[in-house]
């Protein structure tokens, strides 16, 4: 259990997070969803007592991190690939760490192997790709067997399969009880992994529901295709519905369901080739909510407006 | 990653969590697994054996001061050989920051303090260690040396206080180094700042005295790390400096990286 009272960051000028409340609870996996800059980092961060919160406070098991004798065996973090010493090998990275709470080799090999680090356990963490760094920090964050965890984009830089296997995972751990906590910026990811999200968008808490809820917040659509489209459309139309083309001769409704658009294309006499419920997808959903709230924009591709002179 | 079972036997991994002695053992690994250790103590120890061949092959022994002639010898290269404790030290921790290491130990010991203290103690008991081979070991190999020439070296008790004091300056370098790196977080800054205290500071003071005409920019100097710290290595007839007072010094430029960087590290986002 993760409890964020009037959690304030702010670094000089700049506030990186603004308040915000929130729980993270035991037995579900909570998505942590936010633009770049919204403040995910920054919070987890706070979480495991790296950065000093500005005001508010931030408790693990109803304490402060840094008040806990055990804090390796209360969170597991993975908040940086490669939080390591570069000249030290992984499998001495992860003794180093062990040796502060007296967790003994045995469970240094566990992590290892669970972690798939076996073939380069001994190597360098300076040669380390990417994702080896994240087995490493995945690795670390296990080593206390802790009931919560922490994980900053865990699957950037893995393969499919590590994906795969942290998807897995992580649900795995939530369903024996524990708090897991997950950033990532790949929605089709999260969509299958969390059961909960918190969205951050510029240093605050833009929503904080069951994922379920959030999609279906994002209403519904019917698309539907008519040999006598513009006919069908304005019939529609004059019904209160919303329609739009979706350029491939086809056209999206919203505002009516399909019982009601094929009902009405029926005694219409207007034949119907396709009529599908479209449901809002997790990353429609997100991009209509943070739209306001990115702080760095990509500008839109192809166009060269921003261009300037050499 | 494979197909590992996910929980592991209850018990495996509980412990009685973080405590003086586990964090002290952590340090300890932190220090024999990386390699900067290893040659930084190889280097240390070429000098200190390259600086006693020479002396003893180069100097003829009187038979009456044969004893403070090896003394000389084997404590002669203490201001090289603490240069390269001292950047052992430093990048003890300078590197965590370098390499965020220091985010993965914080994390696994959020009151932080205990981790830099423990890496203190561990940097001072190996530098000591590192002084008490470069002393003892270079007067073993002047005393042979000598021998061959038909001289004895007899080791008295005072002989050895001079090779132990030795021992002790360089293991208060290694812990003043690591209060420094902890406060300048970067390894680059804290070695320039240790190469001018140790080796800069002292040239300054003593043209100012003479430029100064001034007697306690002279005694000042006397006080300087370096200076203070070769009161221990001296005997004592022979030093500028009561041997309490040069202690006291030597505590003072401790608590003065020392202090700061407790403070300063417990607040700091890292």
């Amino acid at each position: 259990m993760i409890e964020a009272t009037g959690l304030v960051k702010r670094y000089g000028a700049k506030t990186a997070v603004a308040g915000i409340d929130f729980e993270v609870r035991p037995g579900l996996v909570t998505g942590f969803l936010g633009p770049n800059g919204a403040g995910k980092s920054t919070t987890m961060r706070m979480i495991v007592g790296l950065d000093a919160p500005t005001a508010g406070s931030v408790t693990v098991n109803g304490r402060r991190y840094r008040e806990h004798r055990a804090p390796l065996h209360e969170v597991g973090a993975l908040l940086e690939a490669k939080a390591a010493h570069r000249g030290r090998s992984a499998r001495n990275h992860l003794r180093v760490l062990a040796a502060t709470h007296g967790i003994p080799d045995r469970r240094v090999q566990e992590v290892i192997d669970l972690a798939g680090l076996h073939e380069v356990a001994g190597k360098r963490v300076g040669g380390f790709s990417l994702g080896m760094g994240q087995r490493l920090g995945i690795a670390a964050a296990l080593l206390g067997d802790p009931a919560t965890l922490i994980l900053d984009e865990p699957v950037n830089g893995l393969d499919p399969d590590g994906v795969r296997w942290v998807r897995t995972f992580v649900r795995e751990l939530a369903a024996e009880g524990r708090t897991v906590l997950l950033s990532s910026h790949l929605m089709s990811e999260m969509a299958q992994t969390a059961d909960h999200v918190i969205v951050l968008g510029r240093g605050r808490v833009l929503a904080d529901m069951p994922i379920g809820d959030l999609i279906a917040g994002g209403g519904s659509k019917v698309t539907v295709a008519s040999p006598r489209a513009t006919e069908l459309a304005a019939l529609l139309a004059a019904r209160g519905a919303t329609t739009a083309p979706t350029g491939d001769g086809r056209f999206d409704v919203s505002g009516l369901d399909a019982a009601a658009v094929g009902d009405l294309a029926a005694a219409s006499g207007i034949a119907l080739h396709e009529l599908t419920t479209v449901g809002s997808s997790l990353e429609e959903v997100y991009m209509a909510m943070t739209a306001d709230d990115v702080e760095y924009r990509s500008a839109p591709t192809g166009v060269d407006t921003e261009r300037t002179p050499a | 990653m494979t197909a590992v079972p996910a929980t592991r036997p209850a018990g495996s991994a509980g412990t009685a969590g973080v405590t003086a002695l586990h964090v002290l053992r952590s340090e300890w690994l932190k220090l024999v697994t990386v390699r900067s250790t290893f040659w930084t103590t190889a280097v240390a120890l070429l000098i200190a054996a390259a600086i006693a061949l020479l002396f003893g092959a180069a100097v003829d022994p009187d038979p009456g001061s044969a004893t403070a002639s090896a003394l000389l010898g084997s404590t002669v290269g203490l201001g090289f050989v603490a240069l390269v404790v001292g950047v052992l030290g430093v990048l003890a921790i300078g590197g965590e920051y370098a390499t965020l290491q220091i985010r993965s130990s914080y994390t696994a010991v959020p009151r932080r303090w205990p981790a830099l203290v423990a890496k203190g103690a561990v940097v001072a008991a190996w530098s000591f260690v590192v002084g008490l081979v470069v002393t003892f070991g270079g007067f073993g190999v002047i005393a042979g040396l000598f021998a061959g020439k038909g001289v004895g070296v007899p080791l008295d008790g005072e002989a050895v206080g001079v090779l132990v004091g030795g021992a002790v300056y360089l293991a208060v370098i290694g812990a003043f180094s690591v209060g420094l790196g902890a406060l300048v977080r970067s390894s680059a800054a804290g070695i320039t700042i240790l190469s001018a205290v140790l080796f800069v500071a002292p040239v300054v003071l003593q043209l100012l005295a003479v430029a100064l005409r001034a007697e306690w920019v002279g005694r000042a100097n006397e006080y300087l790390l370096s200076n203070a710290g070769g009161v221990l290595f001296t005997r004592p007839g022979e030093a500028s400096v009561a041997l309490w007072a040069a202690l006291l010094a030597l505590a003072c430029w401790l608590a003065a990286v020392w202090v700061p960087a407790l403070l300063l590290t417990r607040g700091r986002d890292v």
